[in-house]
């Protein structure tokens, strides 16, 4: 991940914003303050996770995104059930990223 | 409600959607999640990699609805009966059947044999709508 790159909006993360009524920020601070890094096997992509307050419950809620060279760009949010985060840890799907290194 | 249906082309994401809160994502194949509502109802399909898992169908959709949604006659009630297990469980009991599908496994599965053909059955729905190329 490039550090400092300027965050953009796939065309899929705005629609799903508009038809989902995600909190303002909500994205921004899973991004910015996330509980953990992935990198996601499956789709080659980044996922922060942070656990948030939503619709009054608290829960792991996910951010998927790409770091190109330069932006990085949104693409999916939603909320992971109960223990899904630790599953895909296991399952090998996801592996720890950590943005300082890279790995 | 109205449905609505884009395709991100830059990120190859098809997304099938009504309005509404989303409470609960089921991913029933790697890369394809079913969005609930609170009362377990179906309220949206993402497919993420949509090429690889949708292949010839999505060229149509991709012409269709890339860059803009495009707003369908059906709702999300025809698309349930079309994805809803034939057992006569809910998805979300579907779900825990399937046990969880984390894995890097991209076989076709049960699942992804459905919703190939809900969305077959979507496009029959747009095919007189013009592309928006």
């Amino acid at each position: 991940m490039q550090p400092n790159t300027p965050v953009r909006y796939s065309f899929h993360f705005i629609q799903q914003m508009e038809s989902r009524s995600f909190p303002d920020g909500l994205a921004e601070r899973i991004f910015e303050y996330a509980d953990a890094r992935y990198f996601d096997l499956l789709h080659n992509n980044l996922v922060a996770v942070k656990r948030e307050d939503y619709l009054g419950v608290t829960r792991d809620v996910s951010l998927a995104f790409v770091a190109l060279e330069d932006a990085t760009v949104f693409l999916t949010i939603y909320p992971l059930k109960e223990g899904q985060q630790g599953r895909r840890l296991q399952a090998g799907r996801w592996v720890r990223y950590d943005p300082e290194t890279s790995l | 409600m109205t449905l609505k249906l884009h395709y991100d082309a830059e990120f190859d994401i098809l997304h099938l959607a009504q309005d509404g809160i989303e409470d609960e994502v089921v991913e029933i194949h790697p890369g394809i999640t079913l969005e609930l509502d609170c009362e377990g109802s179906l309220i949206g399909i993402e497919v993420l990699g949509a090429s690889t898992l949708l292949k010839d169908s999505l060229l149509q959709f991709g012409k269709l609805a890339n860059r803009s949604p495009v707003h369908l006659t059906m709702d999300m009630n025809e698309i349930d009966a079309l994805l809803r297990p034939r057992d006569g469980k809910g998805y979300r009991e579907y779900f825990d059947s399937f046990a969880e599908h984390d894995s890097t496994q991209l076989s076709d599965s049960e699942a992804l044999i459905s919703v190939r053909q809900t969305f077959a059955a979507v496009w029959k729905q747009t095919a007189h709508i013009t592309p928006s190329y």
